[in-house]
């Protein structure tokens, strides 16, 4: 059963060994941003998960980190 | 003969700046010995000289490696620094964590000796084994802040010894965590009278230490992924320590050996219902308000009932992972595996604060 990690220490994650990782926004709220508007941060949030949807979805061959597609990551 | 320039690496908290509330510190740097550094240059004596103090948040580290690590290497050439000393970081896993970057970055980039300390059991050893690097070190130390004079000595120790160039040898010998390299050396017994004097002392119920350990991990093969997400049952699961507000079955907030499972199913939001995280590891400013951080049950319910995915499992797993005993967490994770798969869920989503 494939289980995808979501956390802002994704490096950590990987290097652990976690085979599918999703870079979260921050350790404080790992998806979304409260400091963006509350539509903004919903929109945040949808995109993390979707990720971890598509991760869990891919084939991998060992510890692979998948990055939302947002140019908020880290700030 | 000049004394050896040291950088030394710590966090926030032994910078003396602020606890979990200045976590996000950007790096900075002073120079001069602050903090445990002090009772370091005390034990270093003449060795060696911290000539510089770089000290960094907590949280600012891994959400800002690349830039972070950039910095501090700019530090070390500025300064001139020769080798690096980090932590020791006990049970803090950020913090070692950082240590072992800090340590593995300056080691390959500049070629310096690094020493680093933390307990056995901190995240940071992993991956300070995984890096092996040649000239990194690190000192095994207590689990608690009461153990600095013992970490501060055996730190600086080691560190003086690099200082003077002296060849190093054993793990077992100088006392750091051995980074899996085999060293040969020549010994006064052949391979033929060892092997026959281990094997006595074996079968006499005796003590005895084998040339050659082999360690065996346990490899875990990658799961396959999910091939029809339409028919798929999910469930979600929460290390950041989120419980009902009160916390009516006692999750403690660090070194937890517990976990429960809390009711979602007539929730289309965790805002739907009072929430708080106990654990000490991180400030739970933002979690406490809207949990769907941590636990997104927001999204994941509109996508359910979008038909994303069938079924969203209606309890979610939570346990508090900080300073976790690494034992303790592998068997909480066995077991909710194990009651994951007897309630018919696909696939997991783990959020990690």
């Amino acid at each position: 059963m494939p289980v995808v990690i979501i956390t802002a220490m994704s490096l950590l994650a990987r290097q652990l060994g976690a085979d599918r990782i999703v870079t979260g926004t921050k350790i404080l709220h790992p998806l979304g941003d409260p400091s963006l508007s509350p539509h903004s941060d919903l929109a945040l949030r949808q995109e993390i998960v979707k990720t971890a949807l598509s991760a869990l979805q891919t084939n991998v061959a060992g510890p692979t980190i998948f990055t939302p597609n947002t140019q908020y990551i880290s700030g | 003969m000049s004394r050896v320039r040291v950088m030394h690496y710590i966090n926030q908290f032994f910078a003396g700046i602020g606890s979990e509330d200045k976590a996000d510190l950007p790096v900075a740097f002073r120079e001069e010995a602050l903090g445990p550094g002090k009772g370091l240059q005390l034990q270093l004596g003449e060795s060696a000289k911290i000539v510089v103090t770089v000290y960094c948040g907590d949280n600012y580290f891994p959400e800002h490696h690349d830039e972070a690590l950039a910095s501090i290497l700019q530090i070390a050439r500025d300064q001139n620094v020769q080798m690096l000393i980090a932590g020791p970081a006990f049970r803090a896993g950020r913090y070692g964590f950082a240590c072992v970057e800090v340590c593995h970055s300056l080691s390959t980039s500049l070629g310096l000796d690094c020493v680093t300390g933390m307990n056995i059991e901190n995240p940071g050893v992993d991956v300070y084994k995984q890096y092996h690097d040649r000239r990194v070190f690190l000192i095994p130390t207590a689990t608690e802040i009461t153990g600095m004079p013992d970490a501060l000595s055996r730190m600086a120790k080691f560190a003086s010894k690099l200082a003077t160039g002296a060849a190093i040898g054993s793990a077992s010998e100088e006392g750091y965590i051995p980074r899996g390299f085999r060293i040969g050396e020549v010994v006064s017994k052949s391979g033929v009278e060892r092997a026959i004097d281990m094997l006595l002392d074996k079968l006499a119920g005796r003590p005895f230490a084998t040339d050659i350990p082999v360690e065996s991990p346990e490899v875990i093969p990658v799961p396959p992924s999910i091939t029809n997400l339409k028919d798929a049952c999910l469930a979600l699961v929460s290390t950041g320590g989120i419980v009902p507000q009160g916390n009516p079955d006692g999750i403690k907030s660090a070194q937890n050996a517990e976990w429960r499972k809390y009711y979602i199913g007539n929730l289309d939001s965790m805002q739907d219902a009072k929430w708080q995280t106990v654990s000490s590891g991180y400030v739970g400013t933002y979690m406490n308000v809207n949990a769907n951080y941590g636990v997104p049950l927001d999204v994941c319910r509109e996508m359910e009932k979008e038909g994303i995915f069938a079924r969203l499992y209606p309890y979610f797993y939570a346990t508090t992972g900080n300073l976790g005993s690494m034992v303790v967490m592998q068997d909480i994770g066995k077991e909710m595996a194990k009651d994951i798969k007897a309630k018919g869920v696909d696939a997991v989503l783990l959020v990690a604060t």
